[in-house]
């Protein structure tokens, strides 16, 4: 089993592989470096940046599949999930990249407006006025569908950035909350969660994931939860609808603020 | 009597003839008339269409496969259902908030 660490995309990325890497891990790495530079909010080069700052851009086949992909999800989760928070999860505080975000500060602003309306016509992706995308909740995904394809050449293999993670091959155990293993023989994990990108603003914890209906970090009885799908796009989408109160189909562990697990959707 | 008017009508032959191939000279039939400048400018901004719509046609296309060849990995990662059970193993990896 050859294993390999880098970071990239404000995590640690990690790439398990049953067979020769040869020249696999470099191919995942530059393919990480690759689309964290066209879709990251924090690069103000990248095409997103661009996008949020002209209003519409000519996008290249990523920007425009991920955007198509958060557009989708959006429509079939109700808007619960939605890319257009940008200026929400801004306003809570999270305005640069996560390590660089003071652990406090003085109270945040007010929440943003949410759902603003987002066309694409043809190569061409416009957004309504005074709308931005932040498509954290989509694009890590994205990357890790395309990682494990690449590295699938090489042999079983399962790749995992930060928590969204996807497997080609083998039977994969992997623990989760650290109370149950699941073990993974194809498709994707991904969680979501209060519990980990946080921080404090006059007094009050606030966190990445932003309810669209009232554009502040979402408040509820669940500190995170994480479901298997069959991508892992999907299963990142699915993970933010759970947490928002949203009904999935999926196998999925519910953990609640006081800690306790919940195993459910055919894991129980 | 006669003759004079067969003289009158025949001076009037004669003019007519006379001012038809005078009409007929002045026209320059045998010269290609020339096309005005905006018309050559209509037929080269054509060319130039034609031309610009054929490049377009070339990238479109070209954008359309990679497009294609880029949705395609995605497509057949999403048509795949995932696998998953519980188990005692201890775990390669662990999972956590993203």
């Amino acid at each position: 089993m050859e294993r390999h660490e880098f970071h990239a995309m404000g995590t640690t990325v990690e790439c398990l592989l049953d067979g020769d890497p040869r020249d696999g891990f470099a191919r995942v790495e530059a393919e990480f470096e690759r689309l964290e530079a066209l879709l990251s909010r924090f690069r103000p080069d990248s095409e997103l940046s661009r996008l949020n700052r002209e209003g519409s851009v000519e996008a290249g086949p990523d920007l425009l599949r991920v955007t198509a992909l958060a557009v989708e999800a959006r429509e079939r989760s109700g808007g619960l999930f939605d890319p257009t928070v940008l200026d929400a999860v801004v306003a809570a505080g999270y305005d640069r990249s996560f390590e660089l975000v003071p652990a406090d500060g003085p109270a945040a602003n007010g929440g943003a407006r949410c759902g603003g309306g987002i066309r694409i016509d043809g190569d061409l992706i416009v957004l309504e006025p005074g709308t931005h995308l932040d498509l954290g909740g989509i694009a890590k995904g994205y990357t890790v569908d395309r990682a494990v394809e690449l590295l699938a050449a090489y042999g079983p293999c399962l790749v995992n950035a930060g928590g969204d993670l996807a497997v080609r091959g083998g039977a994969w155990p992997v623990g989760v909350d650290g109370s149950v293993t699941l073990e993974l023989s194809s498709g994707a994990i991904a969680t979501s969660g209060r519990d980990r990108r946080r921080w404090s603003r006059g007094g009050e914890e606030l966190h990445h994931l932003i309810d669209p209906a009232t554009g502040r970090p979402a408040e509820g009885a669940l500190l995170r939860v994480t479901v298997v799908a069959a991508s892992a796009v999907e299963a990142e989408v699915l993970a933010k609808i759970a947490f928002l109160g949203g009904e999935v189909d999926v196998p999925r562990v519910l953990v609640t603020s006081d800690g306790r697990a919940i195993l459910e959707g055919g894991l129980g | 009597m006669t003759d004079h008017v067969g003289r009158l009508y025949a001076a009037a032959i004669g003019v007519l003839v006379l001012f038809l191939s005078w009409a007929a000279v002045a026209a320059h039939p045998w010269v290609t008339p020339k096309a005005s400048p905006q018309l050559q400018l209509i037929a080269l901004r054509e060319q130039a269409l034609k031309r610009e719509t054929a490049l377009v046609n070339t990238i479109l296309r070209q954008r359309a496969a990679t497009a294609k060849a880029t949705a395609q990995p995605i497509a057949a990662t999403t048509a795949a259902q995932p696998s998953v059970k519980v188990v005692t193993l201890p775990p390669l990896t662990i999972t956590k908030t993203s």
